[in-house]
This record gives structure tokens, C-alpha cells and sequence, in this order.
């Protein structure tokens, strides 16, 4: 049913609820390849204010990058082994740095994406609305058919 | 897409249900097949649903007959969609008209039956073609509590 998927994960109860969808449509053979999908943020402001000098901030970012990006690399080798588990032959698994909405919406363009999986929610979840601002942004900018898992 | 009843169907029989909103453009026939073929996927039942919604009608006295206007409105639609309901014999599949601002009644219906996935498409017959997300699809969104897919149009 579908060719390419991406699935956008950050480690949230939803994000997790949305790879066992997918877990769920690989064992019925509805998937062929899957693109997992970790976006690590820039968090600039934090550095800044607790960094004394430019390259205090530059050091700071630079090592939470490399610390976070390895929590994305674990992150998405624990799903691909859960796809892999339900049947999965096709995993590429991605960790890039930047605005999540923007590269989720990028990487299903680049990789011919027709369907985009993303958990309703995150790791966000203060504001109370229904539906996370990542999701919010990836539906009003793909043209990518988007499932979103509650 | 009721994730934790996906795995337990098996065991439980528990059924999934879908709910699929449809309008009279052609490109529901593209929502209503997507609709089809994940039914089939997680072996759920399918609500067709279609919202009349009501005309704005200034001058109550004019010659315009709601009920009318109803009636031919639903042939318009079904005309398109029974085909391809037709087509999914297979399938358990409820024909559902209703009457109120779509997404509302969408979600509504979609809480009172306990469904566990809505499809709708992202744009409908409304004018605004730039957008990438409809009204309805856009009120579904932000209201419904399940899980939802959109299907994309060109
Ligand atoms: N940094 C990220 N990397 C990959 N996917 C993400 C990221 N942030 C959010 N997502 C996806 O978007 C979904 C919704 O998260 P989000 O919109 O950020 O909600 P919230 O505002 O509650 O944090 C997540 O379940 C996940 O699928
Ligand atoms: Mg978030």
C-alpha cells in the first residue's frame, strides 16, 4: 500500500505509539521502505544564557549536538530492530540537526515519501492543545499523505 | 491507528473501526479507496460517512428547499462513492449521512462509535485552492482525539 514511509521519531509516548502502527502495517505488508527520522533542534537560546563567551556557546552546542545526536542514533537503532522484528527489509535511519517541521517535510520530498507518520504529540505537551506544533506544521506544509497516531 | 488494539485484534476480536468522510468532488473517490485499502490492512470495519451542510439561507420565504437541496446533494455524492463501495465487497462497510458542519459532525460520530481511525482527504470543494489543508480536514485535525489520516490531493 505504501512504498516509502517517514516515520519522525523523538522518544515520546506518541512518537512510540506511531512506530508500533507502522510496526503493525509492515507485518501485514503494506510497507516497503522505511525512513526513520530523528531531528535534533538547535537549542541556541539555552546556550546562550547560561554561556559566558561566544565560544563557551560554541563548545556548549557542539557537545550537546554530539550528545543528542547519539540519542537519536539509539533511539532509532531500537525502532528499526522493532521494524525489523515485524518484517521490515528496507530501514534507513536518519539524524539530522535543524527545525524538526522542516526537515520531516524535506526528507519525504527527498526520499519520494507517500506517507509521513508522526505521533499527535511530543515531548513538548505544556500548552495542552490536542495536537503537537511539529505535527501541526509537517500538515500544513507537505503534500505528503500524513497519518498521525494519538 | 488504535496501535495497542492493532496488536490485540488478533487475540481479543476486537474490531477496528474506521470512519472515511466523503463529499461530492471526485477526489473523494481517491480518500474512499485509501480508506478501503487500510480496512483491509487492519481488517476494520468502515463508516462512509458524508455531512450535508447546511446552505447559508438568507430569506427563509425564497424557494429553497433544504430538504431538496439535501436529497440531491447525497445522490451527488453516492452516485461517486457506491461504486467503489460496491467494489469492496469483502469489506463490512455502513453508508452514513448526516447533517451539520462537517469536521464537527465527522469527529462527533467518530467518538460516539468508538472509531479508531478518520481518513479524510486534505481539501474538498471548498474555493481557497491554494491551501494545503481544507477546512474540514483542518478542523479534524485539531479536534479529533484519535488517530487520523489525510489523504493528499493533487
Ligand atoms: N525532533 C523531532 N524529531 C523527529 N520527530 C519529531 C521531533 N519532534 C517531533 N517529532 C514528531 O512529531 C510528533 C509530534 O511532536 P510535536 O509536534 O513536537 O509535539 P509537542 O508540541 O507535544 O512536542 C512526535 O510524536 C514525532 O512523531
Ligand atoms: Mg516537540
Amino acid at each position: 500500500m505504501f512504498k516509502t514511509v517517514v516515520l519522525a521519531l523523538d522518544g515520546s509516548e506518541h512518537a512510540e505509539h506511531a512506530l508500533e502502527t507502522v510496526a503493525g502495517l509492515v507485518s501485514d505488508g503494506s510497507v516497503d521502505t522505511i525512513h526513520l527520522l530523528n531531528v535534533v533542534p538547535p537549542r541556541a537560546s539555552e546556550m546562550v544564557l547560561s554561556a559566558e563567551s561566544y565560544i563557551e556557546i560554541e563548545h556548549a552546542y557542539v557537545a550537546t549536538l554530539g550528545y543528542e545526536t547519539d540519542l537519536g542514533k539509539e533511539l532509532l537503532a531500537r525502532a528499526s530492530k522493532t521494524l525489523t522484528a515485524a518484517g521490515a527489509n528496507w530501514i534507513h535511519e536518519h539524524v539530522i540537526s535543524g527545525d524538526p517541521a522542516r526537515k520531516v517535510v524535506e526528507l519525504a520530498d527527498e526520499v519520494g515519501a507517500d506517507l509521513i507518520v508522526l505521533g499527535r504529540r511530543g515531548l513538548g505537551g505544556l500548552t495542552g492543545a490536542l495536537l503537537g506544533s511539529v505535527t501541526r506544521r509537517v500538515q500544513h506544509e507537505t503534500s505528503v499523505a500524513v497519518l498521525t497516531v494519538a | 491507528m488504535g496501535h495497542v488494539r492493532l496488536i490485540l485484534v488478533a487475540e481479543k476480536g476486537t474490531e477496528m473501526k474506521i470512519l472515511v468522510g466523503v463529499d461530492a468532488s471526485s477526489y473523494s473517490i481517491a480518500v474512499l479507496e485509501r480508506a478501503i485499502e487500510l480496512a483491509r490492512a487492519m481488517k476494520a470495519a468502515l463508516e462512509v460517512v458524508h455531512v450535508f451542510e447546511m446552505p447559508f439561507v438568507y430569506d427563509l420565504g425564497a424557494a429553497v428547499n433544504v430538504d431538496q437541496m439535501r436529497q440531491a446533494e447525497a445522490e451527488a455524492v453516492w452516485s461517486v462513492a457506491q461504486p467503489v463501495i460496491d467494489g469492496a465487497a469483502d469489506l463490512d462497510i455502513t453508508r452514513i449521512d448526516l447533517t451539520g458542519g462537517a469536521s464537527r459532525m465527522l469527529v462527533t460520530r467518530a467518538a460516539e462509535t468508538g472509531v479508531d481511525l478518520i481518513v479524510v482527504g486534505n481539501r474538498g470543494r471548498g474555493d481557497l485552492a491554494s491551501l494545503v489543508l481544507g477546512s474540514t480536514s483542518h478542523g479534524v485535525i485539531h479536534t479529533a482525539p484519535c488517530d487520523i489520516f489525510i489523504v493528499k490531493g493533487d
